[in-house]
């Protein structure tokens, strides 16, 4: 076909993106992912969104430009209403298509199926169809690559659930592991929260992550725990967590105070809205079921790295400290 | 029992009425202020947004003055309003502060939840007495909205600065007062009719201004620095297409069926916004448009910091404003907003709506010589 897709390397991408990058490219489309967030990438996105936004939007805003200035034709950008029965991902996402086009007009097409699991199910497929035929592709064609691409996804996702990171997803096979692996075995382990937005990526989480790995601690994502046991955790509490990314991590804290994990750290972005309930339920949970210590890292597009290294240098040091007490 | 609940503008008149019909007495916080506000940031989140801060300051002023319970509403999203309850019934476990909640889940969750509370609160009274506190309280809900309205189209053209806005809270007094519906319709008639006698200059040259947003932001006079009255006494018309009566009838009772009413915005919405974001979103987006149809001057746009369906509206409206060549001033607030600020962009967009008008009457020839419309941001 010779038509380029782009897809901005930004929300959910860190979560769908096997599915995505397989399903568009068996159908034959060439595929342009934007580089991973910098800071004149986030720049651009502040540039673009108006004061209010969350980091994670500006962001994706920045990807966005990009892409269009790299010259893509189309870029993929699925309105994300509900992935789960009678959940949502965030309002944002909800308007985000009809957000980036009022951003960007009409420099850009952009490819929007709606993907809506709170009713029925089956209208993922039919959306997916129209995709594959708005690239020209038939019926068989399109269920051959969602089924190659839902199978990468799953491929992915078991991959995260033995404790590793998608950056090492990327170079499996390979006989150098270009990821920074920490020295020597790990003292410590670190429960990690966090949209996966942010968390696995590396200016919205201000390198977290390696620094943390840097400083000898083994660092557990949501990703890395049994869903069945995120579930029955969430499942505790009296109301049903409406966020998908909530209920996540709100079960994910209580599977970590029942864990051998000796602090977790929460890493939101500046004005995520749902954040800001769900880390407070999280906080006071955590703190009423164990006596498990707890950082909470809010990073904007201000945050310094220096003041960032401290807190976690702070954290470990005091984990540790508590340790040999 | 002694039942309070958090304010948002006059809905403190239905909502207490509610609560005695029932058979509690209900404990009415004090009007909100800048204590209110204190108590309530000491102790939510910090990045929550301003309501659910001002809920908490509500709350525990209510206690000072002896309640036990709160009544709450929940939700089921995507908007945080939804999880309102649940953190601020953690918050208040923590403070130590011994108030029980009751949330009346929408029954889009499940009635069976929301029929045990509402089978709580009515214990002891029986189906006649709760069927006319019900219609009391609708009676209320809908007269503290009519009359509000009618101030809206008189105070912009009133001789004295302030009188409509006393005859306006005399009629709320008096239908606070009623105890039956009849005395409701009593105090709706004669409230209808004071306000209509505020002296008035008709022939004053008025702008007419939209008002789109948030719905607490929109209808709690403390969080918007009184919006209204301050545009209405500077000769502004106020229109509005979001009314408590409104939210009550859709978002708690009738949840179910929203899906009809949301099809019509969804048409005037749909060029710039395609899909429901929670909360108001759509409706500010979709009123904006019919507000610029019924040839307003201008529209303000107010959202409390960090609202997430509002920020979706806000990124579209800019659009709006281009295409309809019509002014958007966006308000965002929160506990560091001072009323100064808020004044001098009141007084500044005001001004940029007249001078507008005043080009296009001189051009006499219809909206197309505007000059561009411009997009005030905060």
């Amino acid at each position: 076909m010779g038509t380029i897709v782009g897809i901005p390397r930004a929300l959910a991408y860190h979560d769908y993106f096997p599915l995505w990058k397989v399903f568009l490219s068996s159908l034959g489309a060439e595929l342009a992912v934007s580089p991973p967030t910098s800071r004149a990438i986030v720049n651009e996105g502040v540039r673009l969104a108006v004061d209010g936004t969350c980091l994670p939007v500006k962001i994706f805003y920045g990807h966005v430009s990009w892409l269009i200035q790299a010259g893509v034709d189309s870029i993929f950008l699925p309105r994300l209403i509900s992935v789960a029965p009678k959940e949502y991902i965030c309002p944002k996402f909800m308007g985000l298509p009809d957000m980036t086009a009022a951003a960007f007009g009409s420099q850009a097409r952009f490819i929007s199926p709606v993907v809506n699991l709170t009713r029925s199910p089956g209208l993922l497929h039919r959306e997916m169809e129209g995709v594959g035929k708005g690239l020209g592709y038939s019926a068989r064609e399109i269920r051959k690559a969602w089924d190659q691409a839902a199978a990468a996804q799953r491929d992915y996702e078991s991959f995260l659930q033995q404790g590793n990171w998608p950056a090492e997803y990327h170079c499996r096979g390979a006989t150098e592991v270009a990821v920074d692996k920490p020295p020597g075995a790990p003292d410590l382990r670190i429960g990690l929260l966090g949209h996966n937005y942010v968390v696995y990526d590396s200016f919205a989480s201000m390198d977290a992550v390696s620094r943390l790995r840097a400083m000898g601690a083994q660092v557990l994502t949501v990703d890395m725990l049994s869903p069945v046991k995120i579930e029955a955790q969430a499942a505790r509490w009296p109301k049903r967590m409406f966020w998908t990314s909530g209920r996540r991590i709100l079960g994910a804290a209580w599977e970590y105070t029942e864990m051998p994990v000796d602090g977790i750290i929460y890493i939101t972005a500046f004005g995520c809205g749902t954040d800001s309930l769900t880390a407070e339920l999280v906080e006071r949970t955590v703190r009423r079921q164990s006596r498990i210590p707890q950082l909470i890292l809010n990073i904007d597009e201000h945050t310094g790295e220096a003041g960032v290294v401290t807190r976690l240098e702070a954290f470990v040091d005091m984990l540790r400290w508590r340790r040999t007490r | 029992m002694k039942i309070t609940f958090p304010h948002m503008g006059t809905a403190y008149i239905p909502f207490r009425a509610l609560i005695a019909g029932l058979g509690h007495e209900a404990i009415t916080a004090p009007p909100c202020t800048q204590r209110t506000l204190n108590l309530g940031t000491r102790h939510a989140p910090e990045s929550a947004c301003l309501p659910l801060k001002i809920n908490i300051g509500n709350y525990l002023e209510a206690a000072e003055q002896g309640a036990e319970a709160i009544i709450m509403a929940g939700g089921v999203g995507p908007c945080r309003f939804g999880f309102y309850a649940y953190v601020q019934q953690e918050i208040l476990r923590d403070i130590g502060c011994g108030l029980e909640m009751i949330i009346l889940e929408p029954p889009a969750s499940g009635w069976r939840p929301l029929l045990a509370r509402l089978k709580y609160l009515t214990q002891g009274v029986n189906a006649a007495q709760i069927s006319r506190a019900l219609r009391l309280t609708w009676a209320k809900l809908v007269a503290c909205d009519r009359l509000e309205q009618l101030s809206l189209d008189i105070r912009a053209y009133e001789l004295y600065k302030g009188s409509t806005t006393r005859a306006l809270q005399e009629a709320h007094r008096q239908v606070d007062r009623a105890d039956s519906v009849a005395g409701v319709r009593r105090a709706v008639q004669e409230g209808t009719a004071k306000l209509q006698s505020v002296p008035q200059d008709r022939q004053r040259p008025v702008l007419t201004m939209g008002v789109v947003g948030e719905i607490y932001t929109i209808l709690e006079p403390f969080v918007n620095f009184r919006l209204e009255e301050q545009l209405g006494e500077m000769g502004v018309v106020v229109r509005r297409r979001l009314w408590l009566s409104d939210w009550i009838l859709h978002h708690l009772i009738l949840s179910s069926f929203r899906k009809q009413r949301e099809a019509q915005l969804f048409r005037w919405a749909k060029p710039y916004l395609q899909h429901f974001v929670g909360g108001h979103g759509l409706e500010s987006v979709a009123h904006s448009i019919q507000l610029a149809h019924g040839g307003v001057d201008g529209i303000v746009h107010i959202l409390p910091f960090t609202c997430m369906p509002e920020i979706v509206a806000q990124s579209i409206l800019p659009l709006v404003s281009r295409d309809y060549q019509l002014p958007i001033l966006t308000m965002v607030v929160d506990e560091h907003t001072g009323i100064a600020g808020v004044r001098t962009r009141l007084e500044a967009f005001v001004d940029l709506l007249a001078s507008r008008r005043a080009e296009a009457n001189s051009h006499s020839r219809g909206r197309k010589s505007l000059a561009p419309a411009a997009t005030y941001s905060s």
